[in-house]
């Protein structure tokens, strides 16, 4: 634990799931400091220093929704701008895409204004920490499978997983990890005859 | 007796020995993962899909079957046992069915689900071997009109899949087709949307979308959702069925199979729309009507005979016309574009040993949940009763070795976690997966459709309208935004009016 920890200025009470939460994020960072990024843990110490690791977010899902669609439809526009569009006999590989990302951009639009008229939910707390924790532990685990092998990655994403879930014990994690890889190991790569890349220590 | 020949020819493909062990693999690994809480026949595909990529076709498409069946049944098993369904067609059968084992007729229950399943599975796959060639015979006039409008029915009809919003669900099928174009354009070879990244020259692969997600996204929904005390039940006793049983249930279980049938045929939410219309029938016709949502039998009947046969009968459009009408059947049709065939009439020509054995092994599939999953219920049960805190890293190592294996490739796990964090948001902006899938996998063919339709007539659109059979999906098409699109109206103005009253 480091010792900044329980000073950290967080509201004591209140806020339920702060407490587990903050725990689990103080294991994290003492007992395996290598599993994550930098970018990504730095991100979830940000959000959790914001509401203790779950993000509010008070705006009305269909106008995040409708400005979604807009953007993306627009950014494909733009990406697709040099795309030929020809005529609707003969279409260029334009025509298709630009007609799909107007209904996208149209779409969004309607979206966006019935955001305005009418009162829709909002999207709520978003816990951040599983989010990122898993996408990121997944993500290792494809940075990692060429260089260092199926081994090394998989003992990444079982521990990365497992951390980014609540009560995070380090001692079965470790066991839950080499039992899975080795079982995954023995089924897939002998079994079934999968060619996953060995991790070689020498 | 033709049809005899040709049911003949499937079983001959279906029961060879080793087709059977895939089969037989196939309904195991189905249960296994279909059982665990959260996730649904989808993820369980999508999570095994590329242990099939390397089996020949016929081999493939028996496991997959197999997988399909598995994994529904044991969304069952969990609705019934722990009151948590995999996916919406099994809502219905968590009503009753997990008051039945509350009152300790756990064993009854499923062992209901499992024959009323198998009845309407074996009535189903008949009919499918019946109308399927009569279909496919009709599909071979269809033209690149017809197919165009049958899939923008199909799509629309795919709308009400999604829960909630009509507009978010159709941005979300905008959304899939968008993916759809990236790579190399089929007819001019020009590249779209790659970056000037090799890999991207073949698209997406479909899998990788699916997985991430459905297998990555579904997962961080579950430990974003709070703690919550599951309670299960742990002692399954009484499995085999009175007769008396078998009296009350048979009747639910035939007027499911036909209404979840019919309903199967319809792009778009079959097994759902089934299994909550059958209860509601049920429900009318029950006698005891109050008994219903605290453990009647024929509320586990009635809708497991019908999301089962709707669950059969989405074969048809599938397979004669290559339309999906669910995610599941988009997934299938992918699975067939992997191993190089492409869905549609001429698969029963081309293929017949393929479509006849791919036929016999549903039968087969059923006759093998029934078999397997009465005697090793109590596996289920205690893969059931292993924390989910266990469970989900095993999940999601298996996603990743299944994503880097269908090409080897690491970008393809790096799309899929982005895949599965896009999923997971979206699911929190209230828009379902299921119809981006959909898009996805029609979208280019739909694309085809249209220039090649479009070639045809100089560019008139009119040939749309001109054409009987794309006329009449056209109009059916709008029948349908019509009929989705009223009761919002309604509702919207309905709200207006009384913020205008207060």
């Amino acid at each position: 634990m480091r010792p900044t920890d329980p000073a950290d200025g967080r509201p004591p009470a209140g806020d339920t799931r702060a407490g587990p939460a903050a725990s689990g994020g103080a294991g994290l960072d003492t007992s395996h400091p290598v599993i994550l990024p930098p970018s990504c843990r730095r991100a979830l110490r940000a959000a959790e220093a914001e509401t203790g690791s779950s993000m509010d977010i008070k705006l009305s899902s269909d106008f995040l929704t409708g400005l979604f669609f807009c953007s993306l439809g627009a950014l494909a526009i733009i990406i697709g701008s040099d795309y030929p569009i020809g005529t609707a006999a003969r279409m260029g590989a334009g025509y298709f895409p630009l007609m799909v990302s107007s209904g996208l951009i149209l779409l969004g639009g309607i979206l966006i204004i019935r955001s305005f008229l009418t009162e829709t939910e909002e999207i709520g707390a978003i816990d951040v920490r599983p989010l990122l924790l898993l996408i990121g532990s997944i993500l290792l685990f494809g940075l990692l499978i060429e260089d260092w092998g199926f081994p090394v990655a998989g003992l990444a994403v079982v521990i990365g997983a497992r951390i980014a879930g609540r009560h995070y014990k380090p001692l079965e994690t470790a066991l839950l990890a080499v039992g899975l890889v080795g079982f995954c190991l023995v089924l897939f790569s002998y079994g079934l005859g999968l060619h996953l890349p060995a991790t070689r220590l020498w | 007796m033709e049809l005899f020949n040709e049911l003949l020819l499937g079983f001959s493909v279906a029961l060879t020995p080793t087709n059977l062990l895939y089969g037989f693999l196939g309904v195991l690994l189905g249960t296994i993962i279909g059982v665990l809480p959260g996730l649904g026949p989808v993820a369980t595909i999508s999570i095994l899909l590329p242990v099939t990529f390397a089996l020949p076709a016929p081999a493939a498409l028996i496991m997959l079957a197999g997988i399909y069946y598995g994994a529904q049944y044991g969304g069952s098993t969990t609705a019934i046992l722990v009151n948590l369904p995999g996916e919406s067609s099994s809502v219905v059968t968590a009503i009753d069915g997990y008051q039945m084992a509350r009152k300790g007729q756990a064993g009854l229950a499923l062992a209901t689900a499992a024959l009323c399943s198998f009845i309407a599975g074996t009535l189903a796959t008949l009919v499918i071997a019946v109308a399927a060639p009569a279909l496919a015979e009709v599909a071979l006039d269809f033209g690149p009109a017809d197919y165009f409008s049958l899939m923008l029915f199909g799509l629309v009809a795919a709308v009400i899949l999604a829960h909630g919003s009509v507009v978010k669900a159709i941005g979300m099928i905008l959304v899939g087709i968008l993916l759809g174009t990236i790579g190399i354009d089929a007819n001019t070879s020009l590249e779209r949307y790659t970056f000037g990244i090799p890999a991207f020259g073949d698209g997406i692969d479909f899998a990788v979308i699916a997985m991430g997600m459905f297998g990555i996204g579904e997962t961080i929904s579950n430990l974003d959702q709070k703690d919550e005390q599951r309670s299960f039940v742990k002692e399954v006793r009484g499995l085999w069925p009175r007769w008396a049983d078998i009296r009350r249930f048979i009747a639910p279980a035939l007027r499911g199979t036909f209404l979840g049938g019919c309903l199967g045929l319809l792009p778009g939410g079959g097994p759902v729309l089934a299994s909550f219309s059958t209860y509601a029938l049920e429900k009318k016709l029950s006698r005891t009507p109050g008994a219903f949502g605290k453990g009647a039998i024929e509320g586990v009947a009635g809708p497991e005979a019908a999301n089962n046969a709707a669950a059969q009968t989405a074969f048809i459009p599938m397979l004669t016309l290559g339309l999906p009408s669910s995610a599941v059947m988009a997934l299938m049709i992918g699975a067939l574009m992997m191993q190089g065939l492409s869905p549609g009439p001429q698969l029963m020509t081309q293929r017949p040993d393929l479509f006849w054995g791919l036929i016999a092994s549903m039968w087969l599939g059923n006759l093998m949940l029934v078999v397997l999953n009465l005697p090793l219920v109590g596996i289920w049960v205690k893969l059931l009763s292993v924390p989910y805190r266990m469970l989900y890293p095993a999940i999601m190592l298996f996603c990743c070795i299944g994503v880097y294996s269908i090409n080897n490739n690491a970008l393809d796990v790096v799309l899929a976690a982005i895949f599965g964090g896009f999923g997971y948001l979206m699911k929190r902006l209230h828009c379902e997966p299921a119809p981006l899938l959909l898009g996805f996998i029609l979208g280019p063919m739909i694309e085809e459709t249209l220039r090649r339709a479009l070639l045809i007539s100089h560019g008139d659109p009119m040939v749309f309208l001109q054409r009987p059979i794309s006329l009449s999906f056209l109009v059916l098409t709008v029948l349908l935004l019509v009929v989705l699109v009223a009761p919002m109206i309604r509702v919207t103005r309905q709200r207006a009016f009384e913020e205008s009253t207060d």
